[in-house]
């Protein structure tokens, strides 16, 4: 076999290169920055590759910026923000001005409150109470005020780009492509490192959990040094904290029940001490200046991601006096519309937005939309076929989330409440079971507030927006995928 | 009789890749871009596929099930659907013509293969993962109904189960996955650990009585795994049955089960080798053909049927399908 292959007589069998593509300042970063200033070359240098990548330091900002793959940078996210980095934290906080405040998001509480075999009030207290007797915590909040300001500006976006596409259409009905959800971090990096064309997709409002660190610093007096650490279901939720323009909102460290596990263990707590304390009046005592615990630490209807789209559709409900919302199931359980109809015609359609969570469904979404922004099909038509017997049949009405407005993308099948940081066990079918259960429970055990009528006054005028790029794949990095 | 060869076709500019064969029609795939369809019968050359469909190599192909509907995955990233035009005819022309073009794969994919009713085709790719997809009923739209991410790296080869529901994916972490439907979408029922290089292809047992699969390796083994029961945690319990007497001095690409019971292993060493179960557990080798492609390389050696006949076929860096004769009974062992 000779050293130089051309791109056609690409082999099978070569070895892959190194797992990580982004060796700061070794040799091989060398040879890319070079690349990208020569011309492309269609021949590939092969015999490289087997050479050692030389072991650098990495940090979380490094794989942000990385466009290869998502899971190897887990372990280094890991170290960055891990149980004994927050421990360690934690200790130079004692007898510092600084203060401790907890964010914990509602999927990790029911986790929890499942783990520990009791009712989510149960846990609630014995939570705030190793806060505040343990951690010293001086303020926790739940996001759901984070997660109400979100909805609301969501909602507006939505609405202001409808009003837009009505006017552009000039009556047509034709319906544009619909806006993404960006609340799920591991979409919005799958998006920005593979899918360029579905970032202008991405509706650019902030998730609760940055929104909240962003409430938290707007409440507590700018002189006042906080340590934010945020209780979140999935690992992913580490890398959006440490984005270049999440800084800002100041969420130190963000970590998943199995990690506060891990510090339960480290630091000797047992759940049984901390059962009995008056859950209204801690709650009230660890809320910061003007929050309100019935509400904070409430959830909404919907999905138990966040209930985005569902809350989108009672907003569109809301402006269209009479009109219903169906509810429309897709070929998986991971597929749903909320269609917005007159309730006497269920043809006149006011407006539609989906739910659609895991890989498989992303990637068909992916697909759809493709396909829709190409003004055209993938599909190569076979000639003289007569298509339309099956095609229009108006009477059942089937879930169609790439004809709606937005679609709430959850990475992880089954959406948050299956966030691989939940304490669901190892097995795949012990996981499953368990997010099952927990869903039930997310519908029945919260108390729920209608985001809608939530008035939120200056806090929510402020714009909570991400800077979204498409992250261009360095030259290394295609000679790389192009090797074997 | 030993192996005999009984018809040498030089079909390919470059390197074949595979092969797959049904109702007598021989597919094949090469790295020169193109898909032949072949008569096997009469050694026929009946088409040959738009070869600017694929802008790099055709990697697999794969024939639907009672059909002449043909998936091609290349390294293009892109898998390919085509369908004989006018099949109900009959008549003599014979012309394949694009159906769908299937994109979703990040980077090349490495093998397609259709499920026993031809209702799911799997496809895997250097991206690490394998996919599951369900066409309409004019089979010209694809839905990706599961995406399986559990390999560590790139997977080389997909093959169903004879009859089951059971996909088996290889790969170059150097394990075997077993994966089975569960309500709505797909799941790891195993994972085979033993060889001790990437393994480039799997093939089920052709049995209804025992679940069994076989794996040819970049460790020049070739490992028979068989299913034992269902564990407390559903997952699916398989030990490594036996390891073929040791035959090939270099990577093995490919291997197959015959419907009689033989294992036909080639790889880069340039023999194809034949073996059969002397006592259960236990494997001889019963014929070998050392340079079946000259010096080349052999990437693909399956074994198939025509006109009733059992053949074998051999694909190859020389650009040639060999097919081979080899009669089973003569060396069959009636005793046990």
């Amino acid at each position: 076999m000779s050293a130089k292959l051309s791109e056609e007589d690409l082999n099978d069998y070569i070895a892959p290169g190194p797992i990580c593509i982004n060796p700061a300042g070794s040799s091989s970063s060398n040879k890319a920055a070079s690349n990208a200033n020569g011309t492309p070359s269609d021949e590939l240098e092969v015999g490289q590759e087997s050479s050692e990548p030389e072991k650098v330091s990495i940090s979380l900002q490094d794989c942000l910026a990385c466009a290869g793959c998502i899971t190897s940078s887990e372990e280094v996210l890991l170290s960055k923000q891990s149980h004994t980095v927050f421990l360690d934290a934690w200790k130079q906080l004692q007898g510092s001005s600084k203060i401790l405040v907890i964010s914990v998001a509602p999927q990790c509480r029911l986790s929890l409150a499942q783990y520990f075999g009791l009712s989510l009030p149960q846990m609630d207290k014995a939570l705030l109470n190793i806060f505040a007797s343990v951690l010293h915590c001086r303020y926790a909040v739940g996001t759901e005020l984070g997660r109400v300001i979100a909805i609301q500006h969501t909602n507006e976006h939505l609405f202001k780009l409808k009003k837009q596409q009505s006017i552009n259409n000039d009556g047509n009905t034709k319906r544009g492509t619909p806006r993404l959800c960006s609340v799920c971090p591991g979409f919005v990096l799958y998006a920005e490192k593979t899918r360029p064309e579905l970032v202008p997709l991405l509706l650019n409002v902030k998730s609760p959990q940055q929104v909240t660190g962003s409430l938290l610093k707007q409440t507590l007096p700018p002189e006042q040094e906080i340590y934010h650490l945020s209780l979140m279901p999935c690992f992913d939720k580490k890398l959006e904290a440490s984005r270049p323009d999440a800084v800002e909102e100041g969420v130190d460290c963000v970590l998943t029940p199995r990690e506060f596990l891990a510090i339960m263990q480290e630091l000797q707590i047992d759940i049984k001490d901390h059962l009995n304390v008056d859950l209204a009046a801690s709650a009230h005592e660890l809320s910061p200046p003007g929050w309100d615990p019935q509400v904070h630490w409430a959830s909404n209807a919907g999905s138990s991601s966040g209930g985005y789209a569902f809350q989108y559709a009672r907003y569109l409900q809301s402006l269209n006096p009479g009109s219903q919302i169906h509810i429309l199931n897709g070929r998986n359980g991971d597929v749903r519309e909320y269609r917005v109809t007159a309730s006497d015609d269920q043809q006149k359609v006011f407006g539609s937005t989906s739910e659609l969570y895991g890989f498989r469904n992303i990637q068909n979404m992916v697909r759809k939309l493709k396909g829709a922004q190409r003004g055209g099909r993938v599909v190569v038509r076979k000639r003289g076929a007569n298509k339309g017997d099956s095609a229009q049949n108006g009477a059942t009405m089937q879930a169609d989330p790439y004809e709606g407005e937005f679609i709430e993308v959850m990475a992880c099948p089954g959406g948050c409440i299956n966030g691989g940081g939940l304490l669901s066990g190892e097995s795949s079918v012990k996981r499953r079971a368990t997010a099952q259960v927990l869903d039930e429970r997310y519908e029945k055990e919260f108390v729920e507030l209608d985001p809608l009528n939530l008035p939120l006054g200056s806090a929510s005028e402020k714009s909570y927006e991400y800077e979204f790029h498409a992250i261009e794949k360095s030259t290394n990095v295609v000679s790389m995928s192009s090797e074997w | 009789m030993p192996i005999q060869l009984a018809k040498s076709l030089k079909l390919h500019r470059d390197k074949v890749w595979s092969i797959d064969c049904s109702n007598g029609m021989l597919a094949t795939g090469s790295t020169d871009r193109s898909v032949k369809i072949i008569d096997a019968s009469q050694y026929k050359l009946l088409d040959e596929l738009d070869n600017t469909v694929h802008k790099k190599a055709v990697r697999s192909v794969a024939w639907r099930p009672n059909s002449y509907v043909l998936a091609a995955g290349s390294f293009d990233s892109t898998i390919s659907i085509w369908n004989r035009e006018g099949e109900e005819e009959m008549d003599n022309s014979w012309e394949m013509e694009l159906l769908a073009i299937i994109e979703g794969h990040e980077n090349e994919v490495k093998s397609v293969a259709w499920s026993h009713d031809g209702a799911y085709l799997a496809s895997c790719s250097r991206d690490k993962s394998v996919w599951i997809w369900e066409s309409d009923e004019m089979g010209e739209e694809y839905e990706c109904i599961s995406v399986l991410q559990e390999h560590s790296q790139d997977v080389k080869h997909v093959v169903w189960h004879p009859y089951l529901q059971l996909l088996a994916s290889s790969s170059y972490d150097d394990t075997i996955r077993i994966w089975r439907e569960y309500d709505d979408d797909w799941e790891s029922a195993a994972v085979l650990n033993g060889h001790e290089g990437t393994v480039w292809s799997s093939d089920f047992e052709k049995s209804e009585t025992q679940l069994r699969i076989c794996s040819g390796s970049d460790d020049a083994s070739v490992k028979v795994w068989k299913y034992v029961r269902d564990d407390e945690e559903e997952q699916q319990e398989w030990i490594c049955e036996a390891t073929l007497p040791a035959v090939h001095t270099r990577a093995v690409y490919s291997v197959s089960w015959s419907e009689d019971g033989h294992i036909a292993s080639a790889g880069s060493d340039g023999k194809l080798v034949i073996y059969r179960e002397a006592q259960p557990g236990q494997w001889k080798i019963v014929d070998q053909q050392e340079l079946c492609h000259g010096v080349h390389e052999v990437n693909v050696a399956k074994w198939i049927k025509i006109n009733g006949k059992t053949m074998l076929a051999t694909g190859g860096d020389d650009g040639y399908i060999n097919l081979w004769n080899w009669d089973t009974s003569s060396t069959s062992n009636k005793n046990n």
